[in-house]
């Protein structure tokens, strides 16, 4: 079967390249070697949770049943489960990839400019709060009017703080507070240049930047801040959204729904035995040592297990799982095939309960109530007076440990901790999923994802316990947990020299930023998508349009290389009339 | 508008376009004519309403209209109906208010409309029952305006509006209510005049009733307040809150706490036009009304901070530039030498008169140098009045003004006046010593104060 693409992983970038790929008229051939899509990002239900990671185990006796899955193997180790599911395994969505995506940002911008918006619906996030002391957070001060109503903070912190969310909402490029400082340990910055204590930076840093550790550079942290304090108020007061029935998955699947309307073939569940490039086609199987020798019009052949036929293709995009890292463009030099030093290993753990967490603030313990020496008559539709301890119960959340907030836990990371319920549909009634993420800065094999992240887990429970209930209350027991490590997908960037002709093309690694992910997905595959454009249309890469005077009042957006891309002008062509009609109704 | 997906038009859909407009505005010019005609006829048939209905569907501003409708409503067609027709009728003009209000919240016309409708609500539904119906619209009223004000929280018309409501309502919602809803209103965003007015006002009369314990409270709206001001100093809303709170500054206690937690604020944010501005106001407050019980020193020291203030506040709102040096002549009173000048690059200079025969007990002076740090106001006998005039070390400012010497006496007794002029003017060949010579001089009593007599010297460097 001839296509124009064959895209292998259904991951969220992948999924989103070969929908682009398919609006702008190529045919795709869309291969998992899961039943499920999503790839890494998945959302499973928890019996789907259950065989994946058993199927990744390593000390599980199979051997591993696809060259996809052995990969997968050695990207996610130290797996431990409840040997029990709980009831209603089915009406949970699980992220494998939890995220929350931001208001404003390349991820949403394509869900709208793609239709893909309508498939899938979303729950702003209710809350992000840092984890205090047993049973109490910190209000993490994100707003005028949170720092305004904030007791925790002392007025001439107030101060500073408002002037840093200013600075950080502007545009700081260029301005004196930052020249020089921009690779400054973000935490160090806070400090001296806005003179913020210890708290408040911390809860910037950790809670509004989502940074990972102390020594996060400057200049990135600003630049997410600006753009979550800019999303706020687009769709409400949180600059967050949580995808619907389990996240990113979700909308993984979307993309695939979208290209698959626009004509792109889907082959879920077969694992790939090899891809052959014709100037190798004599030795060539997935499984031998080869180096693909770059040819521009050279054909891929695809070759998938109990199917006769192989897929063909000039263009493959990969997920780095599907191809052995000798087949990888860039193999042959060692430092590019590589993982930025952004991308961290990753201790997860799922964890299912069955009370939820409440978010009692730790300084609305010392606030008086308003004095008044006439009580407020019992009227109907009265205003209450606001109780003198506000606690909410969270469905979605999150909770951020700064390094250092646990015993017997991480002193250099912090953990952040999503929890997702009935709201965000990706729990029954009365059920929440936690998923707690632990980046962790060394590779080296050290302590169990288990005992990395059980402090962790032991410290969000006592949330469902609050102090506003009775003593008689205890913490919830988790009904079903999963602990294990993460470790990012190796693939060389887009923009190695080394691998800018080739034809296969590896999704490069993602952070794990929760906050991040779908914006830097979305990012990766718009630059495979523009990659396999190129090499489809057998054009080079262009060079940035600069006009210049003599090109004054002409149209500049294209240089004579993109010209030849035969319209294609957007990652994402305008909607149909009939897409933006049911946009609309989104 | 944001968001707001933008049209483009083919030329033939531009013509369409144009052509329903010209078609819109013939229909609205025909009935506004129709209408006015009716009206100067004093046509009050059903009829002409209906067309009041219609016009002022269109436009809602046509005030002339609305006059119109009531009149048709209380001439001919109310005193032809049953009380519960009345009121049928006027749920009828409400709902109209409240469509319209909907896309023109801030029509006074609209607003109007519903006062009245609201004021010609008959007695019923039964004799036994006279305020059944209003408190009925009351309570709708309430919600109503709350909707209106959830959909802008700085709605000033909803908010007299609401006082209305509040006021006119046959039982009476807790003043304490309406305090926790201000409140709930300034902390979604407390950049809101209305709100705070609002507050000022319900505090006032808890206050003067004694539902409310005063002082207490007022260290709770001080709390408030100053959070609000150090989160977002640039707002106006909350200082003019604060200066309602300080009101006429008569505890001196409260006003020097205050003046010491807004300087702590300008320290934090040296920038901050309202916190000089009030500074100055404050600093004058007290030395206004404490001053009898402050020493000359501490009222020299605090106008020369004022004087100072003004004169950064010329630079960071230079849009006022002339109203911070109107207030800076406007001060109360003592003797200032004032660099007004930027670089400051200074050195002292030392002019020494002797005057003789005021039967004044002090001539009380003070330098005002460019630097952070003031000097130590100097108190000096009357008979050996030393002022100390800051010159620019280059003698000749590019501005001309290079300094200027104010001299102020407590002046107890009218009569003492001349011989001060007497006195001071020893100062005036001094200065043309140091190569300055002597622009502009004026003299002036400031009726009100203790302080009754001030001169000015500009200084020109020659």
């Amino acid at each position: 079967m001839d296509f124009d693409v064959v895209v292998l992983g259904t991951g969220l970038a992948e999924s989103i390249a070969a929908a682009a790929l398919s609006k702008a008229g190529f045919k795709v051939a869309h291969v998992d070697n899961n039943q499920y899509y999503g790839g890494d990002e998945a959302s499973l239900t928890l019996d789907e949770l259950a065989q994946w990671a058993d199927a990744r185990a390593t000390d599980s006796e199979d051997k591993p049943t696809s060259e996809y899955l052995a990969r997968q193997r050695a990207r996610y180790t130290s797996i431990t489960r409840s040997s029990t599911l709980p009831p209603q395994s089915r009406q949970y969505a699980v992220s494998l990839a939890p995220s929350i995506v931001p208001s404003l940002g390349s991820h949403i911008d394509s869900l709208i400019a793609s239709g893909v918006s309508r498939y899938g619906s979303f729950k702003l996030l209710e809350k992000v709060a840092i984890y205090d002391r047993p049973g109490y957070v910190q209000s993490v001060p994100g707003s005028k009017e949170d720092v305004f109503k904030s007791k925790a903070l002392s007025l001439v912190e107030k101060r500073r703080l408002m002037r840093f969310l200013m600075f950080a909402a502007g545009e700081f490029e260029g301005k004196k507070e930052l020249e020089g400082k921009e690779q400054m340990p973000f935490l160090q910055y806070l400090r001296e240049t806005f003179t913020l204590n210890d708290k408040p930076a911390n809860a910037i840093a950790y809670a509004l930047a989502f940074c990972i550790c102390a020594n996060d550079p400057t200049l990135p942290a600003l630049q997410r801040i600006r753009q979550y304090l800019r999303s706020a108020g687009r769709y409400g007061a949180s600059p967050f959204l949580v995808g619907h029935y389990g996240g990113l998955g979700e909308t993984a699947q979307g993309f695939c729904r979208t290209s698959a309307v626009k004509g792109g073939t889907y082959i879920l569940g077969r694992p790939v035995s090899g891809v052959k490039c014709p100037s190798s086609e004599a030795n060539a199987t997935s499984t031998d040592e080869k180096t693909p020798v770059p040819s521009a019009r050279s054909v891929h052949r695809v070759e998938l297990e109990e199917f006769d036929e192989s897929l063909t293709a000039r263009v493959v995009l990969s997920s780095s799982d599907y191809l052995p890292p000798t087949s990888l463009p860039g193999a042959t030099s060692s430092s590019s095939s590589s993982i930025p030093d952004t991308v961290y290993q990753v201790a997860r753990c799922i964890a299912i309960i069955d009370k939820p967490l409440v978010f009692t603030p730790t300084e609305s313990t010392d606030e008086a109530p308003s004095t008044a020496t006439e009580e407020p008559a019992g009227e109907p539709g009265e205003e209450a007076d606001q109780p003198s301890t506000p606690s909410y119960e969270v469905d979605t959340a999150v909770l951020v440990f700064p390094p250092n907030t646990l015993p017997n836990a991480s002193t250099t990371t912090a953990a952040h901790l999503l929890v997702t319920g009935e709201g965000s549909m990706s729990a029954p009634k009365g059920k929440w999923i936690l998923n707690i993420s632990l980046p962790l800065l060394s590779s080296a094999s050290g302590p169990s994802a288990e005992e990395l992240l059980r402090p962790y887990l032991d410290a969000a429970l006592t949330l469902t316990a609050p102090p506003s209930a009775s003593s008689e209350v205890q913490p919830a027991e988790p009904l079903f947990t999963l602990f294990y490590i993460h470790h990012p997908a190796s693939a060389p960037s887009l923009s190695d020299p080394a691998n800018a002709d080739s034809d296969i093309i590896i999704t490069p690694s993602c952070t794990t930023l929760l906050p991040a992910i779908a914006d830097a997905a979305t990012q990766n595959a718009e630059a495979m998508f523009w990659k396999a454009v190129r090499r489809l249309k057998g054009t080079r890469e262009p060079q940035k349009a600069v006009p210049t005077d003599d090109e004054k009042g002409e149209e500049v957006e294209k240089d004579g290389g993109d010209s030849e891309l035969d319209g294609i002008e957007s990652f994402w062509p305008p909607l149909d009339v009939a897409d933006v009609e049911s946009a609309d109704d989104w | 508008m944001h968001g707001v997906k933008r049209v483009k038009y083919t030329r033939e859909a531009l013509a369409a376009k144009k052509e329903r407009e010209q078609a819109k505005l013939k229909e609205y010019q025909g009935l506004t004519a129709e209408v006015l005609a009716r009206k100067q006829a004093r046509d009050t048939t059903q009829e002409a309403f209906d067309l009041t209905t219609k016009l002022l569907h269109i436009n809602p501003e046509f005030y002339t209209i609305w006059n119109y409708r009531r009149n048709i409503l209380s001439d001919a067609i109310f005193p032809q109906r049953t009380p519960a027709q009345i009121n049928d009728l006027l749920a009828d003009d409400l709902s109209l208010t409240t469509v319209l209000l909907k896309q023109h919240p801030k029509v006074y016309w609209i607003w109007n409309h519903r006062y009245w409708c609201l004021r010609q609500v008959p007695e019923g539904p039964t004799e036994a029952d006279p305020n059944g119906w209003r408190q009925a619209y009351w309570n709708k009223e309430l919600f109503v305006v709350e909707k209106m004000l959830d959909a802008d929280p700085r709605n000033f018309h909803a908010w007299n509006y609401r006082r209305y409501v509040l006021e006119e309502m046959p039982i009476k919602r807790s003043e304490q209510s309406e305090l926790v809803y201000t409140k709930r209103k300034i902390e979604a965003n407390f950049s809101n005049f209305s709100a705070w007015h609002q507050r000022s006002k319900v505090l006032s009369s808890m206050w003067a009733t004694g539902k409310l314990d005063k002082t207490k409270s007022m260290e709770e709206e001080f709390d408030l307040v100053k959070n609000a001001m150090y989160t977002d100093p640039n707002d106006q809303s909350v200082w003019i809150y604060h200066r309602w709170l300080i009101g006429s500054g008569d505890n001196k206690d409260i006003l020097e706490r205050e003046i010491e937690s807004i300087q702590e604020l300008l320290d934090e944010q040296p920038d901050s036009k309202w916190c000089m501005e009030s500074l100055v106001f404050y600093k004058r407050t007290l030395v206004g009304r404490h001053g009898s019980v402050l020493s000359d020193e501490a009222s020299c020291r605090l106008e020369g901070e004022c004087l100072e203030l003004l004169s950064k506040l010329e630079k960071v709102d230079p849009d006022r530039r002339q109203r911070y040096i109107d207030l800076s002549h406007a001060g109360p009173h003592y003797l200032i030498a004032q660099d007004r000048r930027s670089p400051p690059m200074w050195e002292e200079v030392t002019i020494t008169a002797n005057i003789f025969n005021t039967g004044l007990d002090t001539y009380s002076t003070t330098l005002i140098p460019s630097s952070q740090s003031y000097k130590t106001p100097l108190v000096i006998p009357a008979r050996n009045l030393v002022a100390k005039v800051m010159l620019d070390d280059q003698g000749q400012g590019a501005g001309g003004v290079v300094a200027v010497i104010r001299v102020v006496q407590h002046l107890h007794s009218p009569a003492l006046q001349p011989q001060l002029v007497q006195d001071l003017q020893v100062l005036e060949p001094q200065a043309a010593f140091l190569g300055a010579s002597v622009v502009c001089k004026t003299w002036y009593a400031v009726s009100a104060c203790q302080y009754d007599a001030k001169e000015w010297w500009h200084i020109r460097s020659t």
